[in-house]
């Protein structure tokens, strides 16, 4: 009897903090909150050491396609040391771009709570690049922080601020987390009982779901991540590139040189250029990004001096 | 091992006199205690995955200031606050041996009906990504197993100095 009048006193009591929140008009309030905390279940189900392992993963499927440069390749230690360096220093330049962009373009919207992931997100092991031995215009980003370019890609650019375009237009993919909220997307609502993270913490092991989620991914990476993803990339790369001292209408020019290579070769239906949005939209939208953002780049690491020295830079690692 | 409590629900905004843990691998560039809350700072330094620190002072947007301590000696600075989470990352020896084992499972490849099949070339693939990752430890942080994330950053920040990049 005394545990059933407990029971009921604490019915009341809870109707009671209901009713009071309701009628503070914080109700709704509550409702957003409970709301944007089960997204965050899916939304942080991946810790950084598991999203290093997907894109591990992912990665040796692009390798298994795109034989990758190896150091032991002569002359190619100063390439991947040179992409590395790139990519480390424009991670690292780029720290505040994200928070202090209020809206990447008008064509991803996110929730706080997508918003506050995108914030949090770190790489385990830090940014890792390799080069593909092919001439296609080609690039791959992954979960985890793995970046894959071709050597197609890196002769299509004229110099060093155009190839920083590319990996910074590849690191957004990364940084806003373009693959995991494809995969959030597509399983919401399967994720609780199919993550790596479950599988780990059930005790059942890891295996079971691994190889499905890293067909998932790989399938996403040949196709390209979905349009708005694009332009969203492409609005943070050219902040990135002004962030990080280089000149953000680069990203204008190495967009203007895939629209060359793409009216010069078929692109394959496959490819994962034919996934892209039309180039001359894309060329428009960062136009007019730099436009409005008034993105004219840093007087003191444009002039002469700076940019023959990254042009000498760039000549003597890939010419 | 069976966790209680929804891991998922991390904070990201802290308290002074909160414990954090480092979510991220030993050696990676954001491993690093931070003299100042800047990227260029110097690595005062270098922290464990999992190590536990004290929130001083978290006003400084994208940057914590934390103490830890170590050899008897507390020590002071700034670490990315994404590198941070509320709870000890699961990660022993032991864990992460299995977690390395799993990553095997990807040397199998979804057939269209769904079936798992082992493929030699995956495996192939995936040692060579093992291999390309050794090569970069060894060609920045100096050691193809235990890179120094101090020399990754100092190394970052030198190509951005040798290209004009820095600006001021």
């Amino acid at each position: 009897m005394q545990n059933k009048r407990n029971v009921w006193a604490n019915r009341l009591l809870l109707a009671g903090i209901v009713c009071t929140v309701a009628g503070c008009g914080l109700f709704n309030k509550l409702k957003e909150t409970v709301s944007a905390l089960e997204d965050a279940k899916v939304a942080d189900n991946y810790e950084p050491s598991e999203q290093y392992y997907i894109g591990r993963g992912v990665s040796a499927v692009i390798v298994d396609k795109y034989p990758p440069v190896e150091a032991k390749d002569q002359g190619s230690e100063r390439q991947i040391t040179y992409v590395n360096e790139m990519a480390g220093y424009i991670e690292a330049a780029s720290k505040g771009v994200t928070r202090s962009a209020r809206k990447l373009g008008d064509h991803t919207k996110r929730s706080y709570d997508e918003q506050e992931h995108v914030y949090n997100l770190v790489l385990f092991k830090g940014m890792q690049v390799g080069l593909l031995q092919t001439d296609d215009v080609t690039a791959f980003a992954t979960p985890g922080g793995f970046l894959w370019v071709s050597m197609g890609t890196v002769k299509m650019c004229n110099n060093e601020d155009e190839l920083a375009a590319v990996i910074a237009h590849e690191l957004a993919h990364i940084i806003l987390d373009h693959g995991m909220a494809n995969y959030r997307t597509a399983y919401k609502g399967q994720i609780f009982t199919s993550t790596l993270s479950e599988t780990w913490f059930s005790g059942d092991g890891l295996g079971a779901n691994f190889g499905r989620l890293v067909t998932t991914f790989a399938e996403d990476a040949f196709k390209g991540y979905n349009p708005e993803q694009e332009f969203e990339a492409d609005n943070w790369g050219t902040r990135a590139l002004a962030a990080s001292g280089y000149a953000p209408d680069a990203m204008v020019k190495m967009l203007q040189s895939v629209e060359a290579y793409e009216k010069a070769h078929e692109i394959d239906p496959e490819d994962y250029l034919a996934h892209h949005p039309p180039i001359g939209e894309r060329i428009k939208a960062v136009q007019d990004l730099i436009k409005t953002e008034k993105l004219t780049g840093n007087s003191k690491t444009m002039t002469p001096e700076a940019i023959t020295a990254r042009n000498k830079r760039f000549e003597e690692a890939f010419k | 091992m069976q966790v209680t409590g929804n891991r998922s629900l991390y904070r990201t905004y802290w308290q002074t006199g909160d414990a954090v843990y480092v979510r991220v691998q030993a050696g990676s560039p954001e491993s690093v205690l931070l003299a100042a809350p800047n990227p260029w700072a110097e690595a005062a330094a270098l922290f464990e995955y999992g190590q536990r620190l004290t929130v001083l002072d978290e006003s400084a947007g994208d940057y914590v200031r934390v103490r830890t301590w170590g050899l008897g000696v507390d020590i002071e600075g700034w670490v990315t606050r994404a590198a941070l989470g509320t709870y000890a990352p699961p990660l022993s020896d032991a864990e992460r041996q299995e977690l390395e084992e799993a990553g095997a499972a990807s040397r199998s490849r979804m057939e269209p009906n769904g079936e798992q099949l082992v493929s030699p070339e995956l495996d192939q693939a995936l040692d060579r990504v093992s291999e390309h990752e050794t090569d970069l430890n060894r060609l920045l942080g100096g050691d193809p197993f235990n890179p120094d994330p101090a020399l990754l950053r100092a190394r970052f920040r030198a190509f951005g100095e040798q290209g004009g990049l820095l600006g001021d």
